[in-house]
């Protein structure tokens, strides 16, 4: 029994502290793409042209993307490989997001970091895709749940890397990981 | 007209420094003649063998010091001693690596020649958005050489372009031409093209 609690416990520690966000993003054609989120998308961006479509192989599974620009902003839609809607995520500047939950994990970041620096917003929108294709009416429902994934430079005991944190709608972390860089040999010498 | 081999061991010796070897062999295969004609000759020019140190600002910035033995089967033995900032962003897809160099290079019986040199590169994914493990990219890059020694002050000038692709966190392989002017404001400007192929290691 004690094993089993034991398990439970790595299992809920693993989900919350850092990882290594290691993903794969390939362009694929529409035509793989499943029906469903080609359907999906139709309807809820209906006059947007320039469509890219995103096959995305990561340590979380396998998925499709959609990327595009909606207004000025980046939108990028992700369906599971059945292609039923998992969330949207927009690009926002920092300064965009909800002031309590702003200065939440500003408070989060200064307290794990000795310095920080925010690289990249995204505010992430899941729900019932029936209610979410219509952007951004539903973005204030009930149903809607909001995250906001935060790409951040942080220094902490001499370790200076890049993180990718994942909050809630007040700003309380949900789960870290790390960005791994790629080799950057052949950029320098 | 040669090749020019190089491979490079990169490695961690702390969380902000690292080093870096690397061997470059420079073999010309096609030669001009004294009436221009180009000719088969192929001939081994040098072998270099370069030693790097970089201190890592943050996850954009680097500072290196290196020093460089160039063996020439002429000249014998050339010492260079080099120092450089580098940082590197990404614009969109792209990644952009920027390096600000000075070199001394130490010749026999001579005065040592310095350079100052700027290389900005850019890397374009080739297959889809982002640049992932396992897919090719795109490399380009020009870099302006100033050298100033012994009586002499001229402008280089080097511009490269390589198919690479990331086969893991541990390989990375290149190929492509570099191209290279020397003395570009003087009447006998040369014009050299190598033909680099690489392979970057990372232990």
């Amino acid at each position: 029994m004690k094993y089993r609690f034991f398990f439970i416990f790595i299992m809920l520690g693993s989900t919350l502290f850092s990882q290594m966000k290691i993903e794969i993003e390939k362009k694929v054609s529409k035509d793989i793409v499943p029906t469903e989120a080609i359907n999906w998308i139709t309807k809820s961006y209906a006059n947007e042209a320039h469509i890219k479509w995103i096959f995305e192989q990561s340590d979380r599974g396998k998925s499709y993307e959609a990327k595009l620009k909606y207004g000025n902003a980046k939108h990028s839609i992700e369906f599971n490989r059945l292609g039923q809607l998992e969330d949207i995520e927009v690009t926002v500047k920092w300064n965009k997001i909800d002031t309590s939950a702003r200065k939440a994990i500003k408070q989060n970041l200064q307290e794990r970091y000795e310095k920080y620096v925010i690289k990249k917003v995204q505010i992430q929108y899941s729900g019932p895709s029936d209610l979410m294709f219509q952007y951004p009416a539903f973005i204030d429902h009930d149903s809607v749940q909001i995250n906001y994934e935060i790409e951040y430079y942080g220094k902490k005991n001499g370790n200076k890397k890049i993180y990718e944190g994942l909050f809630n709608h007040i700003g309380e972390l949900l789960q870290f990981r790390e960005i791994k860089p790629r080799p950057d040999t052949h950029l320098i010498y | 007209m040669g090749i020019l081999p190089e491979v490079s061991f990169s490695w961690k010796a702390s969380e902000s420094i690292g080093i870096t070897a690397k061997l470059e062999s420079t073999s010309e295969v096609f030669s001009k003649n004294i009436n221009k004609d180009v000719i088969w000759l192929p001939e081994h020019k040098r072998t270099d063998f370069h030693i790097y140190s970089s201190y890592k600002l943050n996850p954009y910035w680097k500072t290196s010091v290196g020093y460089i033995y160039l063996f020439n089967p002429e000249d014998k033995g050339v010492h260079q001693v080099s120092a450089q900032l580098s940082y590197k962003h990404e614009p969109g897809n792209i990644r952009l690596g920027h390096r600000i160099r000075s070199d001394y290079i130490f010749l026999k019986e001579q005065l040592p020649v310095y350079r100052f040199r700027y290389r900005i590169s850019a890397e374009i994914p080739l297959n889809g958005e982002s640049l992932d493990l396992g897919e090719y990219y795109l490399l380009l890059s020009t870099e302006p050489i100033f050298n100033k020694g012994d009586n002499m002050g001229e402008l280089d000038a080097r511009c490269l372009m390589k198919i690479g692709k990331i086969i893991n966190f541990q390989h990375q392989v290149e190929g492509g031409i570099d191209y290279r002017m020397g003395d570009i404001f003087s009447n006998s400007t040369s014009f050299t093209t190598w033909v680099r192929f690489g392979w970057f290691i990372q232990i």
